[in-house]
């Protein structure tokens, strides 16, 4: 069977979709952060795949900042995660709504 | 920065037990999740599949003048004469900002817990029964038939203390 380009679409939309549900259902913040990286990474299959069916190298060129940005998100993120650990151990996040003002 | 991500949840013990602790046995949020993802995967998949086939570029080859098209970028070194800028501005500039921010969290966060007079009890105040409990939870989980052993272990070390 061949694989076309419309596999890839689908594959980027059902991992995007398994991201939105865990991002919904668990509560662990490091777990929610992954469920972040996989549909910022089911955003660059479909970027990828379109940019191949247009023959266009933007694309690619997005994926590029779509990656680079997620590696931001990671170092900020962890390094709240890791601050909000220290201060109270096993925190979900529903806990960081001692937070609000 | 995704490895370390992983390695960060690889390494946090009994992240799963601890959720069901707190979530219980309520199943609605986990089905209206699901609905909400199925709904969502049909919907992307309709608008990266269909409409891409609406807006007339099916085929690679395709040269009509579309909206798509008019767009185009078939330059593979524009990443470095057109978008030169925002390639520096994210590549450099916002992750040398996110790193430097990291670091300065981590340290005002590390001089907080020293000098604040409610931090919580830092895992090194851990008393040997908490220490006992531990070691008994443990052994318990990895060797079932060494569960009598540890408990009376772990009892022994709070009689200790």
């Amino acid at each position: 069977m061949e694989v076309t380009n419309d596999w890839y679409l689908v594959l980027s939309a059902v991992l995007f979709a398994i991201g939105a549900v865990g991002l919904l259902i668990r509560r662990n913040p490091l777990v929610m952060f992954m469920c972040v990286e996989l549909m910022l990474n089911a955003v660059n299959i479909t970027f990828v795949a379109l940019g191949t069916r247009l023959n266009d190298v933007g694309g690619q060129i997005a994926v590029f900042f779509v990656l680079v940005v997620a590696a931001v998100e990671v170092v900020v993120g962890l390094a709240l995660v890791v601050a909000v650990n220290r201060r109270r151990a096993g925190a979900t996040a529903d806990d960081v709504s001692v937070l609000r003002g | 920065m995704i490895v370390i991500l992983f390695l960060f949840v690889i390494m946090l013990p009994r992240v799963d037990r601890a959720e069901e602790a707190a979530q219980g046995a309520d199943r609605r949020p986990a089905a209206a999740a699901a609905v909400i993802g199925a709904a969502l995967c049909g919907l992307v998949i309709v608008v990266t599949t269909v409409a891409t086939d609406e807006l007339g570029c099916r085929a690679a080859g395709d040269r009509a003048p579309t909206a798509l098209h008019r767009c185009r970028v078939d330059r593979p070194g524009a990443l470095f004469s057109d978008y030169a800028t925002s390639f520096e501005i994210t590549a450099a500039a916002a992750l040398a900002i996110a790193v430097i921010g990291a670091v300065v969290l981590t340290r005002a966060v590390r001089k907080a817990a020293t000098s604040s007079p409610i931090s919580l009890r830092p895992p090194w105040s851990c008393p040997p029964l908490c220490l006992g409990a531990t070691t008994a939870t443990w052994a318990t989980a990895t060797r079932p038939d060494a569960a009598d052993a540890a408990v009376d272990s772990a009892a022994d070390g709070g009689e200790e203390a």
